[in-house]
């Protein structure tokens, strides 16, 4: 090879290797836009003067129906490793040094899954009139409740004591201490709905009130800042037609509006419950119901019926083994 | 290979070869280091987060359908519009003039003023689109604030509140101390407050985008099922109804998020008592910082910052930022993610550790009433708490006397002789001589 045509690749080397590597570290690249259809949103979006957008008109209740459900795990389960406890607190959160209950998968009697919840997206807004809302079954006093004492939400031995918390947002609710030293109760919220997020350090033996302001699209995360094993999940809604299954996996949800569609939701540990890889059977009445990333579609509801869904997940694959 | 090739039509010399092997790297480096094309990037962390819950992906289409409606709404990093929504009064919060000011390249118009301000002073740490990803970003410690989550650590407004302007004013003004974020007090009063107005809108913005992703992955409030478009214009006439519907979404949210900014205002704060300052209130204080106000928890007992609860390498503390770019992942989803994080820069973890407040160095500002929101709201972001008061006579809980005590007791912290070994040395020696 001649010498001039070794310098030639050298140079085309250092060249590659430069341009390649570049000078700095690796970014996201930009999406494209179409400046037309950027235009188009544009125009559409921005509404100019009062008033804003119309909103789509919704067709109005007939009546109240009920729905109860069954939240029934088939195949066995492994048991989870228990929270360890550790820190200098670790002695007044276990005090015979056993590890701390995990209560992210919790089975009752008849395989009864706990802590599901399940909550209407859909209408998304409710009107908060006698035709939606029974005025007579919830009551201005329910849905402005201050959920304090055995109603709050509370912590003992260094876990909370509800897994998973669900309320409405015009409500309160007090956060309690009962345990002999501070806690940090970490409380995500979720910007989607507005529902609010706060951190509040909860002495010892002691509460304080969370007042959501906004509502939350699905659960979100409970923690302390102090006690790192400490979780749990809390659920505000806008309107009163949500529940969490019980010890016994079972769950109620009375006076839901009849004659209009309905969309309900529903999730586990922050996972929404999917037919896919036959996580879940779902049966409506025992008739065949599709569950997609956790929506089911009710519709033809009639005043007076009595709605029973029953979840029957598979173990296996839901990882649960 | 040096010596000269007798009777070769190319002749090379040692000192030829050399300038032309460096012009080549100069040509290679200029091209390597040009600065990039000035645009708004993905938040790619919230995306495979909110992936990652959702079991699902978001397609290339819509991605850039995200895109198209933030572009619609906010314009481009040279070209920034303030979205029209009803019902919020948005040029009380942006003003045309004031963000095309911070916006754009740096440059001088044919007045003398200067352009690109946010260009010149912010974006190599806070990244062209407010992501806290700019070519700096990296090397920094603590890393530059993300504004996308619209959560800023040092404020006078409560948890959940946004800050107020005069808060980002002061942030500029004074800087972050213990940090790289410097002070920006030489700069003309419509400059700073042109900057605060570009921090604002690159926040709503970064906020319009975390709603867009997870509706677009079916995880939001809208309940969008399968690879939908959040907003197709191709479909518009065909299911107006639809349309309507996520029109109106955007508005109502848009509007939420102007709200937030346009009423945020600075907490109240009780006068402190009588005896703050006192050696009374300072013992009170360091009981409470043991007892009732659980500080020594994180802080230890020393104020070091080495409490026991925050060594634990399974779990260390993370901000909310760090949280989400570095969500627990497991199996596939982890592999499938872990190339696209890279790819996307997105910064490494880092944890986090509770202030030594025997440094006296306090980054929110160290007057009383500074250290006052961050003991009363906490650090937002942080799994710093905020100390919640009752006015009340349970003597379980903690007054607003309470923590200007505790107030008293960190402040007096950086003056104790632990705090000052060297001049306890040196009066040792000073004894002995």
């Amino acid at each position: 090879m001649s010498s001039w045509k070794r310098n030639l690749y050298g140079i085309a080397f250092v060249l590659s290797a430069v341009l390649l590597a570049g000078c700095e570290r690796s970014v996201a690249d930009a999406l494209d836009t179409d400046a037309d259809t950027v235009e188009s949103i544009r125009a559409s979006l921005v509404v100019k003067g009062e008033g804003g957008a119309a909103t789509a008109v919704v067709a109005e209740p007939t009546g109240f129906a009920m729905l109860t459900g069954a939240f029934k795990v088939n195949g066995s389960v492994k048991s989870l490793p228990g929270l360890p406890a550790s820190g200098e607190h670790a002695k007044i959160c276990s005090p015979d040094g056993s590890p701390l209950r995990n209560r992210s998968l919790e089975i009752g009697e008849d395989n009864g899954l706990a802590n599901v919840a399940i909550w209407l997206t859909k209408p998304r807004k409710v009107p908060n009139t006698p035709a939606w809302i029974n005025p007579e079954y919830y009551t201005e006093e329910r849905q402005t409740a201050e959920l304090t004492g055995d109603r709050g939400f509370d912590q003992k031995n260094c876990l909370f004591l509800t897994r998973t918390f669900a309320m409405q947002s015009t409500q309160k609710l007090q956060i309690i201490n009962s345990d002999p030293i501070g806690h940090n109760t970490k409380i995500e919220g979720d910007p989607g709905g507005g529902a609010a997020g706060a951190n509040p350090n909860v002495g010892a033996n002691s509460s304080v009130m969370y007042e959501p302001i906004g509502y939350s699209n699905q659960p979100f995360k409970v923690s302390c800042s102090i006690h790192n094993w400490m979780d749990a999940w809390m659920l505000v809604r806008p309107n009163p037609f949500f529940a969490v299954s019980d010890a016994k996996g079972n769950f109620e949800i009375p006076h839901i509006p009849a004659g209009v569609k309905l969309e309900f939701r529903v999730s586990h540990e922050g996972r929404f419950l999917d037919e896919k890889d036959g996580r879940v059977v779902l049966t409506l009445n025992d008739k065949p119901l599709a569950i997609k990333s956790g929506r089911i579609k009710l519709s033809e509801i009639n005043p007076g019926d009595e709605l029973k869904l029953k979840f029957e997940l598979d173990a296996k694959a839901n990882g649960w083994q | 290979m040096r010596k000269r090739m007798a009777g070769s039509k190319m002749v090379w010399f040692p000192k030829q070869r050399w300038v032309v092997t460096l012009v080549a790297l100069a040509i290679g480096g200029v091209a390597g280091c040009g600065s990039p094309v000035a645009e708004f990037r993905p938040n790619v962390g919230f995306q495979l987060k909110t992936e990652a819950e959702a079991e699902a992906q978001l397609t290339s289409e819509q991605q850039e359908n995200i895109a198209t409606i933030l572009e619609g709404l906010f314009g481009t990093p040279d070209d920034p519009e303030i979205p029209e929504v009803p019902g919020v009064e948005m040029p009380q919060l942006l003003d045309e003039t004031a963000l095309k000011m911070a916006a754009g390249a740096v440059a001088v118009d044919e007045d003398g003023r200067t352009e690109g301000l946010y260009r010149q002073h912010c974006a190599h740490c806070h990244g062209i689109t407010g992501d806290g990803m700019g070519p700096t970003a990296e090397f920094l410690n603590p890393y530059p604030r993300d504004y996308r989550m619209g959560i800023f650590k040092f404020k006078s407004t409560p948890k959940n509140s946004r800050p107020t302007r005069e808060d980002l004013h002061r942030i500029l003004q004074e800087g972050v101390p213990g940090t790289a974020m410097p002070s920006f007090r030489v700069l003309p009063e419509d400059q700073k407050d042109a900057l605060v107005q570009y921090v604002i809108y690159l926040s709503m913005r970064g906020e319009m985008e975390r709603l867009l992703v997870p509706e677009s992955l079916g995880v939001g409030e809208l309940g969008i099922e399968g690879d939908q478009l959040f907003l197709d214009m191709s479909k518009k006439a065909t299911d107006n109804e639809l349309f309507l519907e996520r029109s109106v979404y955007i508005q109502e949210q848009l509007a939420t998020i102007g709200n937030r900014w346009l009423n945020a205002q600075s907490d109240e704060v009780p006068a402190p008592p009588e005896n703050w300052g006192s050696e009374e209130s300072l013992a009170r204080g360091r009981q409470l910082f043991f007892g009732k106000g659980a500080c020594s928890g994180c802080h230890g007992n020393f104020g070091l910052g080495d409490g026991n609860t925050t060594f634990d390498p399974e779990k260390p503390f993370l901000d909310d930022w760090t949280k989400e770019n570095w969500p627990v992942l497991k199996g596939e989803e982890a592999a499938r993610q872990a190339p696209i994080r890279a790819a996307a820069g997105i910064l490494e973890k880092r944890a986090l550790r509770p202030r030594n407040l025997r440094l006296g160095v306090y980054r929110g500002g160290r007057r009383p009433i500074d250290l006052y929101y961050r003991l009363r709201h906490g650090i937002e972001g942080t799994p710093m708490p905020g100390l919640e008061i009752s006015t009340g006579d349970d003597p379980k809980k903690l007054t607003s006397d309470d923590v200007w005590s505790i107030l008293d007791y960190i402040r007096n912290l950086p003056f104790e002789s632990l705090s000052r070994p060297h001049e306890e040395l040196r009066n040792l020696k000073r004894e002995r001589l």
